[in-house]
């Protein structure tokens, strides 16, 4: 067995607990038949509200607690060397700490399982989104608390309340999120919707999705996993990632524009390319978006990126790649997907009702210079940074930027400006790509500089250094 | 320009040696920063396997954050550091495997019984599950923990807590074993059993590196004595009489009545140096045998003086501790 799982259980299924949980469980429910038959009432009613209750209360709220405690609170006991020095890898630990560390919750639940069915008429989806919820979310505190663990934080406790709180917002979050996106995935849902070109029921997609988001949450566990045991291989896991989102998101394109396209009579040509250029467009997004999220999952020591320029100029090219970020990868791709976009934006037809100041090409190419301004920056601010301050700082400062500054000229109504902060679909090319040409190009730079500075440092003593 | 150190890429049971001849871990040039503060600047050192090094230093010398990066636990920014053949910097998750590292606050899992913290370490390091039930009651009994088995970890004594840690490295038998203030809080009888357990893990063949502050009590256990001051080794020396390394032995010599001429007489003779003459006592560093310390007697005495004693200084590692820390502050503060 895995020791790590093992050793869990041994702690958190202790004969008192597996006694008390089934007692309390019995209590609450009792407690709701028994007021049901005082008042004359149907026994049932109202039980699977409290189970919904019960299950959220178990799996999210205290799941997402257990789950953050299982791998901070190992800073907090000093155990956690120990840990890294075993021989335990990281799936068995990821794995062993995420169903192990929350075995209790999910004991509780599924005591609840069997009376839930009961009580709503054997209502499975229900069930399975209230588990998949709760599993989400314990694995979403697990990843948290993996990138909080490279900062060492010293209120444990805090920490951990912190990535509950976090965990939870987050669960309702995505059931929001996910609702808005398949318009019928709520509880009344069963109307058809389409995904790419295939028809899928609104709520089993819904349902489906979830899982499949959980599963990559739990992939994202094991990497970064493997990153605090020390153990290197090759990016595949972001890029992976970005391309099953981007698919997803296509589909979800794909499919409302067919919808569109059956309602709207485009000749065929025309339709193919509007609906070819939306797909790369939609893709190109996400890319971009997912390849300036990874950055912050990524460690920003030096030694590492040394030992990248080592492989790089020994021309050790399997060595470059297993020392590559996954986000270089899908930056990369995020520049062939721009081309991409740029070349079949000539094939876009002309349509009387769109302004003619459209620039489909220069909204794709500043998109991905924006990307690497970004890119640039972020580096620039937490390069050798091992806390979370500077990170939370650099995701404040952008969000100030995309955020604030489009309101700000939104609310000004300059429209001159519009460039400078966003990727815009319309207006001048060149004044469209120029703006952000030069902020990508300033922010390389001065990256450039502070590595080259880092560099000079590092090979000064250690007074001169603490003077720089 | 760091040496380089042959290192066996290929092999990952540990088997072959690399490094410097016949070393163990050999570090070269680790370097270490904690923001814009370099902890360890160009640490370079060689272990030889069955020693059991004393790591010194006074507070904030660097101590803590060489183990850590010996044990793989902190990566350093620069340097490189070999663990029985292993590139411990380049395949850390394999140098754990050779190492065992015992934190001050010993990482022990409270709620657990001494059982189950053993088993779960022996587990956690792939011992065969058939070969857990001998080696943890072996391996109490080695620790003289048998009659505690089945208590929980957080009834035992520091002493005990200390054994049961121990325990846990022991049980998937490390090459090396790291220390960090072991005898801190123990009483006197736990430093004096603690004192023993390592010198017969030494005998067993065990590697030990042990920091501490209580140098009388690493003097009883201690072959080598590694010193940092401000993330740098001052020296690295064995201090078990004949196997120190050192330039010459330090002597004393005193005369029956003061003589001016002491210093002059003593400055030329052959083998002497390092002369620091007051009154009618003086000691030097000599470089020879005894055939050439009767030579040098024969000498002073022939030019005059009269010499009532030569003895050689034993130095204790105290001694020694203070004299290269002290030397080292001076060289440091006369530096430009």
């Amino acid at each position: 067995m895995n020791p790590e799982f093992q050793r869990n259980v041994w702690l958190e299924l202790t004969p008192t607990r597996l006694a008390v949980m089934p007692g309390v469980l019995f209590a609450i429910f009792a407690v709701v038949v028994l007021f049901n038959t005082r008042q004359g009432l149907p026994w049932h009613l109202g039980l699977a509200t409290v189970g919904d209750w019960v299950l959220l209360i178990l799996l999210v709220i205290w799941g997402c607690r257990l789950s953050a405690d299982a791998l901070l609170g190992e800073l907090g006991g000093r155990t956690w060397d120990v840990q890294r020095l075993s021989a335990i890898g990281p799936w068995s630990m990821t794995w062993g700490k995420l169903v192990g560390g929350t075995v209790l919750v999910w004991y509780g639940a599924a005591l609840c399982a069997p009376l839930m069915l009961v009580v709503t008429g054997g209502d499975v989806e229900r069930l399975v989104e209230a588990l998949l919820q709760g599993a989400w979310a314990q694995a979403f505190a697990l990843l948290i608390s993996l990138l909080v663990l490279r900062s060492a934080p010293s209120r444990v406790g805090a920490a951990i309340t912190l990535i509950q709180i976090g965990a939870i917002v987050f669960a309702f979050a995505i059931g929001a999120g996910l609702s808005a996106v398949i318009p019928d995935a709520g509880p009344i849902g069963g109307i058809a919707m389409s995904w790419f070109v295939w028809p899928v029921d609104g709520r089993w997609f819904y349902l489906l999705s979830a899982a499949a988001f959980m599963a990559w949450t739990v992939v994202g566990c094991y990497r970064l996993m493997r990153v605090e045991l020390r153990l290197t291989g090759f990016p595949w896991a972001w890029p992976l990632f970005t391309a099953f989102v981007a698919v997803y998101a296509v589909g979800l394109v794909w499919g409302g524009a067919e919808t569109i396209l059956r309602m709207v009579p485009f000749p065929p040509e025309m339709a193919t390319a509007a609906t070819r250029f939306a797909a790369v467009i939609v893709a190109l997004a996400v890319t971009v978006w997912l390849t300036l999220i990874g950055v912050f999952f990524e460690p920003k020591d030096l030694r590492r990126w040394s030992r990248w320029a080592t492989a790089l100029r020994n021309r050790q090219w399997l060595a470059l790649l297993s020392r590559s970020p996954g986000f270089a990868v899908t930056a990369l791709a995020a520049i062939v997907l721009a081309a991409f976009a740029a070349q079949w934006a000539g094939d876009l037809p002309r349509l009387p009702f769109v302004d003619a100041t459209f620039a489909p090409a220069a909204f794709a190419i500043a998109l991905v210079l924006f990307m690497i301004r970004d890119l640039a920056l972020i580096y620039l601010m937490t390069l050798g940074s091992r806390g979370v301050g500077m990170h939370v700082l650099a995701i404040v400062l952008l969000a100030l930027w995309y955020g604030i500054g489009s309101l700000l000229l939104d609310v000004t109504g300059d429209q001159a400006w519009h460039p400078v902060v966003l990727p815009q679909f319309f207006g001048d090319p060149v004044f469209i790509v120029g703006p952000v040409l030069v902020q990508a190009i300033a922010a390389v730079t001065a990256l450039a500089i502070r590595v080259s500075l880092i560099r000079r440092a590092l090979a000064r003593p250690p007074e001169a250094l603490a003077a720089a | 320009m760091e040496p380089a150190i042959p290192v066996d890429t290929r092999r990952r049971d540990g088997a072959a040696r690399a490094g410097g001849a016949g070393s163990l871990m050999v570090a070269r040039g680790l370097a270490f920063e904690y923001g814009t503060t370099r902890a360890l600047d160009g640490v370079s050192f060689d272990i030889a396997p069955g020693t059991i090094t004393a790591l010194v230093g006074p507070n904030g010398a660097g101590k803590t954050t060489l183990l850590r990066c010996l044990a793989v636990l902190s990566e350093p920014v620069a340097g490189t550091l070999v663990i029985d053949g292993v590139d411990a910097l380049e395949r850390p998750h394999d140098a754990h495997g050779l190492i065992g590292f015992l934190p001050d606050t010993f990482g022990l899992y409270d709620a657990l019984t001494v059982r189950r913290c053993l088993w779960f370490s022996a587990a956690a390091h792939k011992v065969p599950k058939a070969d857990r039930p001998t080696l943890i009651e072996r391996t109490a009994q080695r620790l003289g923990l048998t009659d505690r088995l089945d208590q929980r970890a957080r009834a035992l004594s520091r002493g005990l807590r200390q054994r049961v840690a121990i325990g846990q490295t022991l049980i998937y038998n490390p090459r090396i074993l790291l220390l960090d203030e072991p005898a801190a809080g123990l009483d006197p009888e736990a430093r004096s059993d603690l004192s023993r357990l390592l010198t017969d893990l030494r005998n067993q063949g065990i590697t030990l590196i042990v920091s501490s502050h209580i140098l009388t009590e690493l003097e009883d256990y201690s072959t080598d004595m590694l010193i940092m001051d401000r993330g740098r080794v001052v020296e690295h020396t064995p201090i078990r009489g004949a196997e120190r390394a050192q330039p010459g032995r330090r002597l004393t010599l005193r005369l029956a009545a003061a003589d001016d001429r002491l210093a002059a007489v003593l400055g030329g003779s052959v083998g002497v140096a390092d002369v620091a003459a007051s009154g009618e006592t003086a000691s030097f560093v000599f470089h020879g045998d005894a055939t050439g310390q009767a030579a040098l007697l024969r000498g002073l005495v022939g030019a005059g003086l009269p010499v009532v004693e030569i003895s050689e200084i034993q130095q204790s590692m105290q001694d020694l501790y203070l004299d290269r820390l002290g030397r080292h502050a001076r060289t440091a503060g006369s530096r430009p």
